[in-house]
């Protein structure tokens, strides 16, 4: 079995992106994640009892208190079952603690988890997985991947969230400029023509990286466990199999083999 | 009751010093490692041991950023770190990565911990968790209501701290890596570019151009929390933090000085709506950009962005800093900052005295020479004040 594991854009393209060559999904559940594709939680316990494939939800949305509810009720009901769990917030490992939970758990530390000691410090939290952060370099993963044993998960192709405001950033500037919002989706660019995709969503605005494509880099990062395909706001399910099988051209490769600047200037 | 904490930026020793004297109870600093202000001056060892005792022979306290979120190679050099501040006594840490509190645990280190903005503690089971890691104190994410914070803090009892004025990140912070992006520089070790004050011309999902003369920026105007330091000692808040250890000596004495004011007259029941009308006026001149509550009353909307243009304006309103006073001749001795002139209305503030206003009197140079203009930053001039002011007072044009 591949190494796949798909991030689907919409819930009608689950039963295809199931058939083909991938491990598994990753699913949004309703009102707790980023992800264009969310599900309520008993859609997902259904799709897990039909398919031998891996699920695994994502709650990875900033929680506030009012979503503890929610958050509390979807770990519920997924105890003694095979789905997997991904979290942002370390308040979301409390509730799994004191719900005494069994089932995998990855941590997506987004920007915030980048080296072997955060890791280790999540293993030794009991958390076995981690889905490794874009913003560093395949080296430093492999390190990563290396020293701590980690199960460890990687964006390979798709749009990266680099930004989450709590604000609504594209409603207010309508607003400002006296027009009507009337696009789900804008974009602005930086100097190099770069284009940045941005989705004002009800929890906030998120801003996310020009789509990254590491398909054709994948020997550089074997020791990867599992190879993430985010199709998310990536309109065309059929893209897959292009992906699948190596025939997508992008040169953007985010940090995969770039360092990103510590100091722009020493001391002294 | 325990009074509530004030906690102030310090860019370096001077303003540390300044700070103290200006009256906040705690001042963080940054090493010249692991800080989330890279590129600042900030303190060698030698410099935080050096306000470390400065501050215990005040009865206050240092806390120390290592907010970085730590990269491979960052790793190494960390745990001398934290042991060369241990030895310099610092009150706490201020981390966001948990791989330092890993180490000051294996290490058995006697080393504070508070979990910084950076890690965004948003509800009360996450800071239940850091509770249970064994932090002290949790700043919070300045992205939470009243309710949500009352809620964190009687739900979980550690201690939390919030900020009350200054920039601020438009993004969850921590959740921001639009710098590392567009221009290679790293936002969580330090180098943020504050891509989110850039403007840009939006597109829309067919790449067409949005026609404005405005272009689109996820700019946020500061904060200023000054109408709900009341509430948030209420509600039990155990540390108020101001923003910028980039800001200067005035900026840190003004701000200080003033929220220790609001502070000092809630306890004192001495707070008036006149006093808080002259505090916001305070605020609004020593600030280059305009600031707004932003997150504790409502969710922030289109009043609480920048657009336009950053809005900033170089504030000259700082004129000069006591230097002595001759309590025989009456003369004070002064640096000058900013150009003013005899005639000029002025006004004086510091720890130790009441603000006062006078017009300016015949102004001479070090050498005794009537210059009657003060227009060289750092020269030394002096003049005759009949009221009694102190080294460290500050000269300012005066605020109506």
């Amino acid at each position: 079995m591949s190494k796949y594991i798909v991030i689907p854009n919409n819930k009608e393209d689950i039963d295809y992106l199931l058939g083909k060559d991938i491990r598994g999904l990753i699913l949004g559940v309703n009102n707790l994640s980023i992800y264009n594709c969310e599900l309520n939680i008993d859609s997902i316990l259904d799709l897990d009892n039909k398919t031998d494939k891996k699920i695994i939800i994502a709650i990875n949305k900033m929680i506030h208190n009012d979503d503890l509810d929610n958050v509390r009720e979807v770990l519920s009901k997924v105890k003694n079952t095979n789905i997997n769990i991904m979290f942002h917030d370390l308040g979301v490992l409390n509730i799994i603690k004191e719900l005494n939970l069994n089932n995998e758990l990855i941590i997506y530390g987004e920007h915030l988890n980048l080296s072997i000691g955060s890791n280790s410090f999540y293993k030794e939290h009991g958390i076995k997985s981690s889905f490794i952060s874009s913003d560093i370099t395949y080296k430093e993963i492999n390190e990563i991947k290396k020293e701590t044993g980690m199960n460890i998960y990687y964006t390979v192709y798709g749009y990266l969230p680099i930004f989450y405001s709590r604000r609504s950033l594209v409603t207010n500037y309508f607003k400002y400029i006296n027009e009507d919002v009337n696009d789900d989706t804008y974009y602005i660019y930086d100097k190099n023509n770069n284009r940045y995709l941005i989705k004002e969503r009800e929890y906030g605005t998120i801003i996310y990286s020009p789509l990254v494509n590491i398909v054709n880099d994948l020997d550089m990062i074997n020791n990867v466990d599992n190879y993430v395909i985010d199709l998310s706001y990536i309109d065309d399910k059929e893209i897959i199999n292009n992906i699948l099988d190596n025939r997508v051209e992008s040169n953007y490769k985010g940090f995969f083999n770039t360092k990103t600047t510590y100091k722009i200037k020493e001391e002294g | 009751m325990k009074k509530i904490e004030l906690l102030a930026p310090a860019g370096d020793l001077e303003r540390l010093k300044f700070a103290f004297m200006y009256g906040a109870d705690a001042c963080y600093i940054g090493g010249r490692e692991f800080s989330l202000r890279a590129n600042a001056k900030n303190f060698s060892i030698d410099e935080i041991k050096e306000a470390t005792t400065y501050a215990h022979s005040l009865n206050k306290k240092v806390y120390v950023t290592v907010n970085i979120v730590f990269h491979n190679e960052n790793e190494d050099k960390l745990l001398d770190y934290l042991k060369s501040l241990e030895e310099a006594s610092v009150d706490a840490l201020i981390v966001s990565d948990p791989l330092v509190i890993n180490l000051i645990k294996k290490n058995k280190l006697n080393l504070k911990v508070h979990i910084s903005t950076q890690a965004s503690c948003l509800n009360k089971e996450t800071a239940l968790f850091w509770k249970n890691e064994g932090a002290e104190r949790v700043v919070l994410a300045r992205e939470l209501s009243k309710g949500e914070i009352k809620e964190i803090i009687d739900k979980t009892g550690i201690e939390v701290e919030c900020f009350i004025h200054g920039a601020m990140c438009s993004s969850y912070s921590g959740r921001c890596v639009l710098s590392n992006y567009l221009t290679g520089r790293d936002a969580n070790r330090g180098g943020c570019a504050q891509i989110c004050r850039w403007e840009f011309p939006l597109y829309d999902s067919k790449l067409n151009k949005i026609e404005s003369k405005t272009l689109f920026t996820a700019s946020s105007k500061d904060l200023m929390m000054i109408d709900y330091i009341k509430d948030m000692i209420d509600i039990g808040v155990t540390s108020l933090k101001v923003e910028g250890r980039m800001r200067s000596n005035y900026y840190v004495a003004t701000v200080i000085n003033t929220y220790r004011s609001i502070i000092d007259d809630i306890y004192n029941n001495t707070l008036t709506n006149e006093n808080i009308t002259h505090y916001k006026k305070v605020l609004e001149r020593v600030a280059n950009r305009e600031a707004k509550v932003q997150f504790f009353d409502k969710l922030p909307s289109v009043d609480e962005q920048y657009y336009l243009g950053r809005n900033e304006a170089s504030n000259q309103d700082f004129l000069g800093i006591v230097e002595d006073y001759d309590d025989e001749s009456k003369m004070v001795t002064i640096t000058e900052r900013n150009y003013f002139k005899t005639g000029d209305e002025v006004e004086i503030f510091g720890p130790n005295i009441k603000t006062f206003s006078f017009i300016m009197p015949d102004i001479y140079n070090k050498d005794n020479e009537k210059v009657n203009i003060g227009r060289h930053p750092e020269e030394i001039l002096k003049f005759k004040l009949d009221k009694k002011v102190f080294r460290g007072d500050m000269i300012r044009v005066k605020i109506d």
